[in-house]
């Protein structure tokens, strides 16, 4: 009888970590994914670091609009250097757009010179679910402390058009530059746009 | 030569037909519905949208996911046009998320404004439109059309537009003012009261509200309503990550009737939110 009620105890559990829903300013709830390379990382692997969670569909045209540019990989890099650690997540369920195989993951980012610290596969979208993502892209932020401080789109243009980069606001740089000159993030949340995460 | 020439042409015909597939999902034009300058100097004009089977096309807020279509006009000076009207979309709900657009056939409706100073001349008016359409996967649409309106006193238009006119504009919102309405703000919602209805309220199926600002309200047509006597509370929660605080609410209000038709009616609404309390 007691046994029964552990276990079923442990499953209630269970099913609250992955129904917790991440909020802005508490802490990031902790996930374990496996990469494109076949390893794991959880979130709690970088504690003490700032993390961005890029949600990815190679497939969709606002992600292509990003890394056609080098938009993205920019991003990556730049903040890399910084001691960011960057994260791609892709939520694509099996069958449906921006699901691949973890060969043409890696001959894709490859192509794209993508300089992401790893591509996350959470093809049953549990983890795309605990965050809300809706689109693709779909940006989030934790700080060093494990809050989550920024949840929105990668900039303020609604567009598939490289040509709106260049004079649009990327919230994704300015937080991660007010984090790095330790103030708080001033915009901390916005209206992600992109294609629907393909659960 | 030839071999380069035949190379060319063929590379040619091949590139059509790949921008033919592409393009026939969507294509849009400018249309004219009938008018009289003597009546009226305001000529009907709308883009009319023709969508592939399963594709949809957004809405002033598309919603979770998409981009709303956006048209630019361009007219000779003098003439001017309103801002479009947007017919009640649909709400497009999968796994969690939802979407608002139109799929089939949309046309959306503005009013011209033409000058006496143009009456014997004819106009070209031109429309760049930029948006998104989607199915399972999503391709922009972008379109540039244009047309030459022949100013005459008085024109009529084929029975199919004309038709097609006057059924958008009664799938256009209405303006209610004799609702009694208030908006009362909570931490994670705001409530929607609506009183003084004169509608059999045991007959609505669903009510929702449809935001015209994107990331504020959580999107969807599921919203929670309790009817008490003539009385209607709306609960509509608002975004996980609300990107601010709304001093004033405004978008459209739909009602689902269980009547033998499955009627709609939909207000547009815009009031301040009550912060009194």
């Amino acid at each position: 009888m007691n046994r029964k009620f552990v276990i079923l105890f442990i499953i209630f559990l269970s099913s609250l970590v992955f129904a917790q829903q991440a909020k802005l300013n508490e802490s990031a709830p902790d996930f374990k994914l496996t990469d494109s390379n076949g390893s794991e990382h959880s979130l709690s692997d970088f504690d003490g670091k700032i993390v961005v969670l890029e949600w990815i569909n190679f497939d969709c045209p606002f992600v292509q609009k990003h890394y056609d540019s080098k938009n993205m990989q920019t991003l990556q890099e730049k903040y890399s250097k910084e001691g960011v650690i960057w994260l791609t997540i892709c939520s694509s369920n099996e069958g449906k757009q921006g699901n691949f195989s973890v060969e043409e993951i890696n001959k894709r980012s490859k192509n794209h010179d993508a300089k992401y610290v790893a591509y996350l596969i959470d093809e049953d979208g549990k983890v795309g679910k605990m965050y809300g993502a809706k689109t693709t892209p779909h940006m989030y932020i934790i700080d060093k402390s494990g809050m989550l401080v920024y949840a929105g789109g990668i900039d303020d243009r609604a567009t598939t058009d490289v040509d709106d980069i260049k004079d649009s606001k990327n919230y994704v740089s300015l937080a991660l530059d007010d984090l790095l000159k330790g103030s708080k993030v001033s915009i901390q949340s916005s209206t992600p746009y992109g294609c629907s995460v393909k659960y | 030569m030839i071999k380069t020439l035949k190379t060319f042409f063929f590379l040619m015909i091949v590139s059509t037909q790949l921008n033919g597939q592409q393009l026939t999902a969507a294509n849009a034009k400018i249309v004219v519905d009938s008018y009289s300058l003597e009546k009226s100097r305001s000529l009907p004009i709308g883009i009319l949208i023709e969508l592939e089977k399963d594709w949809h096309i957004y809405w002033r807020n598309p919603g979770d996911s998409g981009m709303p279509t956006s048209i630019d006009f361009e007219m000779p000076e003098g003439v001017s046009i309103s801002e479009i009207e947007w017919p009640v979309p649909k709400v497009f709900e999968y796994e969690g998320l939802a979407s608002y657009g139109y799929d089939g056939q949309i046309l959306l409706i503005a009013e011209l404004n033409v000058p006496e100073s143009f009456i014997s001349n004819s106009i070209t008016v031109s429309a760049k439109i930029k948006s998104l359409i989607c199915r399972d996967v999503c391709i922009p649409f972008n379109s540039n059309v244009s047309e030459e309106i022949k100013l005459t006193n008085a024109f009529s238009a084929e029975e199919e537009i004309t038709k097609l006119f006057s059924q958008t504009r009664i799938n256009l919102p209405k303006v209610k003012n004799e609702i009694d309405l208030s908006i009362v703000p909570d931490e994670n919602n705001i409530t929607i009261v609506l009183e003084n209805l004169n509608y059999d309220l045991a007959k609505i199926n669903l009510i929702y509200f449809l935001p015209y600002e994107n990331g504020i309200f959580k999107n969807t047509a599921e919203q929670n309503f309790k009817i008490k006597n003539q009385r209607i509370e709306l609960m509509i929660e608002y975004d996980q990550f609300k990107t601010k605080d709304l001093k004033e609410v405004s978008g459209i209000l739909v009602f689902d009737f269980y009547d033998a038709n499955r009627s709609q009616k939909v207000y547009e609404i815009k009031k301040q939110i009550n912060t009194n309390n």
